[in-house]
């Protein structure tokens, strides 16, 4: 997936930006990523995180 | 997370039960708690207190950190007795209010000596009643909820102490201030989610990959394992680079202080110190000057070589114009007309294939070429406009060639001087201190220099490895597999790989926004708080940059090509 991130922009733009990247995955992709993010600000406490086993098992369950 | 109150319970100086309210805001009147006291009076104990009663541990800095209880309570308990301390903490978050409580309880057994006994730790929130009551769970998932609240990293951004403000204004704390923005603005998980999906998730996959798949399949596979663990080992390298050139910044500091203190030094470091001003500013100007020039470049740097094409074009209207090509003598709709009539304006009847009705069409090829009148005269008008932006051009790119060249002269005018201070500096006359102190500087200095060129080393490999892993990622797409199992696979890599990137993305645009936010507030801090003509802003890689307004509307000025004593552009 080709992303190019303009440095300076309005917010608006940002926003749509961020439509943009969301609507370029497919929906197991945005489901994986929703739970990449919810394990990350879970364990965002611990320096090392253990989140691999838990990506893993989702990617297998979303993605077959 | 908005604190309400604390209670403490025989906590350091804090002897038996005793209570604070916070002033939480609700009263536009209280909006902050001050806590005022001499040294020792419990200050630091205080701080210490929402940090025990939050993680169980206490700052590095405090003292005694085993000895929780009150002096007092302790002497007055006999031998054996149980004595206890604690710290509740009230506060609120936008899911209700909580409560949390932890205690000590030790057994005395000497004058001074006690035994732990227990610990423990009682979270309490709010339920649909509104009353405050408690979560069962164990100890550890009860830690997990509150460290969720507020991870351990960030407490040291709000519970501290005066040492600890001048600490964070050092420069071996910029790591720590980094990783703490992060964390705190939400930049941190999406890049901690693109690392654990590029290396852990993606590698355990690959690994899978090499088992199940084709020979093929298998070999690329294995190259890509290798890489992923060649970039581990170059970004290891590069962090203990990036930590020797911090290191090595505060040893040059500390001697350059050391320096500034010998007295027979001190115009010579002022002078050092005045001339590395002006490198820096040197510096931006040049970062500017080219900034400008790429933004002039990329807006009409390619009309430098459009002189040929406008030219032709130019010769194309001409000759066109001139053989009667255009304007057009013949509409397109008064041939149409006259086809779907069917009569000629001398009367003659046009049936189709009638010589008469060839020859009408005939015409109509003809003022094909009407069509294109409009887009010739736009495009006349065009050449004129392309010209002018082209001569401009080529004067910002003549403009450019003259402010660089004085730019780089002064910076190495700037550079000699330095050099010439650094000799200065290590003159034997100036005693026996000064000359060692230089001869370490000297020595360090080197090793920055070494250090840089290593690191810079390092980030090439590193690009080299990103292009290597992005051709060996995209040949595992395009081979083919006969095993289902890898065929499953590969489209989990590509899921991953598309995941990575979006939260790349994302964390490039969290951190874009987080920018303009604090570029927003620092200018209006900035404007309110300056005498001076200076306008400050963040710059990309978030360092604050105060730029001469002067100098701002000179440089304004000569990119809109308009003066000073012409006032004001109207628009633009």
């Amino acid at each position: 997936m080709e992303i190019n991130i303009v440095a300076t922009q309005s917010r608006e733009q940002m926003a749509e930006q961020i439509k943009r990247i969301l609507f370029g995955l497919t929906e197991p992709e945005r489901k994986l990523l929703n739970t990449v993010l919810k394990l990350e600000q879970e364990n965002l406490y611990l320096e090392k995180p253990q989140v691999r086993q838990d990506i893993i098992a989702e990617i297998r369950k979303v993605i077959v | 997370m908005k604190l309400i109150s604390m209670a403490l319970h025989n906590f350091r100086q804090f002897y038996g039960a005793q209570s604070c309210d916070f002033a939480t805001g609700d009263d536009p009147k209280r909006v902050v708690t001050v806590f005022h006291g001499y040294n020792g009076s419990g200050k630091t104990a205080l701080l210490n207190a929402f940090v025990w009663c939050l993680y169980g541990t206490t700052t590095p800095d405090f003292q005694a950190d085993d000895k929780l209880e009150n002096e007092a309570a302790i002497a007055e308990a006999p031998i054996g007795a149980e004595i206890t301390v604690s710290v509740s903490l009230v506060f609120d978050r936008p899911d209700g209010r909580y409560r949390v409580r932890r205690a000590r309880v030790s057994v005395k057994e000497g004058a001074t000596q006690l035994r732990t006994k227990s610990d423990t730790l009682d979270l309490f929130h709010t339920n649909d009643a509104g009353e405050l009551v408690g979560v069962e769970e164990n100890e550890a998932k009860l830690q997990k909820r509150i460290s969720q609240f507020l991870p351990n990293a960030l407490y040291p951004f709000f519970f501290f102490n005066g040492e600890r403000v001048e600490r964070i204004a050092g420069e071996d704390a910029y790591d720590s201030v980094e990783k703490g923005v992060k964390t705190l603005l939400d930049i941190a998980i999406f890049e901690r989610g693109e690392r654990h999906l590029r290396t852990q998730v993606e590698r355990d996959l690959t690994a899978a990959l090499q088992q199940l798949g084709d020979a093929e399949l298998q070999r690329v596979a294995k190259d890509l394992q290798d890489l992923e663990q060649a970039r581990e080992e170059i970004d290891s390298q590069s962090e203990t680079h990036q930590k020797n050139l911090q290191a090595l910044g505060i040893e040059i500091g500390d001697i350059e202080s050391k320096q500034e203190k010998i007295q027979q030094l001190a115009d010579l470091t002022k002078e050092r110190d005045r001339l590395r001003a002006d490198e820096t500013k040197n510096g931006i100007d040049i970062v500017e000057a080219k900034r400008r020039f790429a933004a002039s470049l990329s807006k009409s740097g390619f009309l430098a070589f459009a002189e040929g094409i406008l030219s032709a074009t130019e010769t194309l209207i001409v000759e066109a114009r001139r053989r009667g090509d255009i304007p057009a003598k013949i509409k397109p709709q008064f041939v149409d007309d006259l086809l779907a009539g069917k009569v000629c304006i001398c009367g003659t009847e046009i049936r189709s294939g009638t010589p008469e009705h060839t020859r009408l069409l005939s015409w109509r090829d003809q003022t094909g070429l009407a069509d294109l009148e409009e887009h010739i005269s736009y495009t006349a008008a065009a050449i004129g406009r392309l010209r002018e932006r082209r001569n401009e051009y080529r004067g910002s790119a003549a403009q450019f060639g003259v402010d660089m060249q004085s730019l780089l002269s002064a910076r190495k005018s700037i550079r000699s001087s330095l050099a010439l201070i650094q000799e200065k500096l290590g003159d034997p006359t100036h005693g026996e201190d000064a000359s060692r102190l230089h001869e370490s500087l000297k020595k360090l200095q080197r090793q920055r220099e070494d250090t840089k060129a290593e690191l810079i080393v390092c980030q090439r490999d590193a690009a080299q490895n990103e292009e290597q892993q992005v051709d060996v990622k995209r040949k595992i797409r395009t081979l083919e597999t006969q095993n289902e199992k890898g065929a499953a696979i590969k489209r989990q890599l590509d899921a991953v790989d598309h995941v990575a990137d979006a939260l790349a993305a994302l964390a490039k645009i969290q951190k874009e926004d987080v920018r303009q936010s604090l570029d927003e507030s620092i200018r209006a801090i900035w404007d309110d708080a300056a005498i001076k003509q200076y306008r400050a802003s963040i710059t990309e890689d978030y360092s604050v940059l105060s730029v001469s307004l002067r100098k701002v509307w000179r440089a304004y000025c000569s990119w809109g090509s308009f003066t000073p004593e012409r006032g004001a552009p109207r628009c633009g």
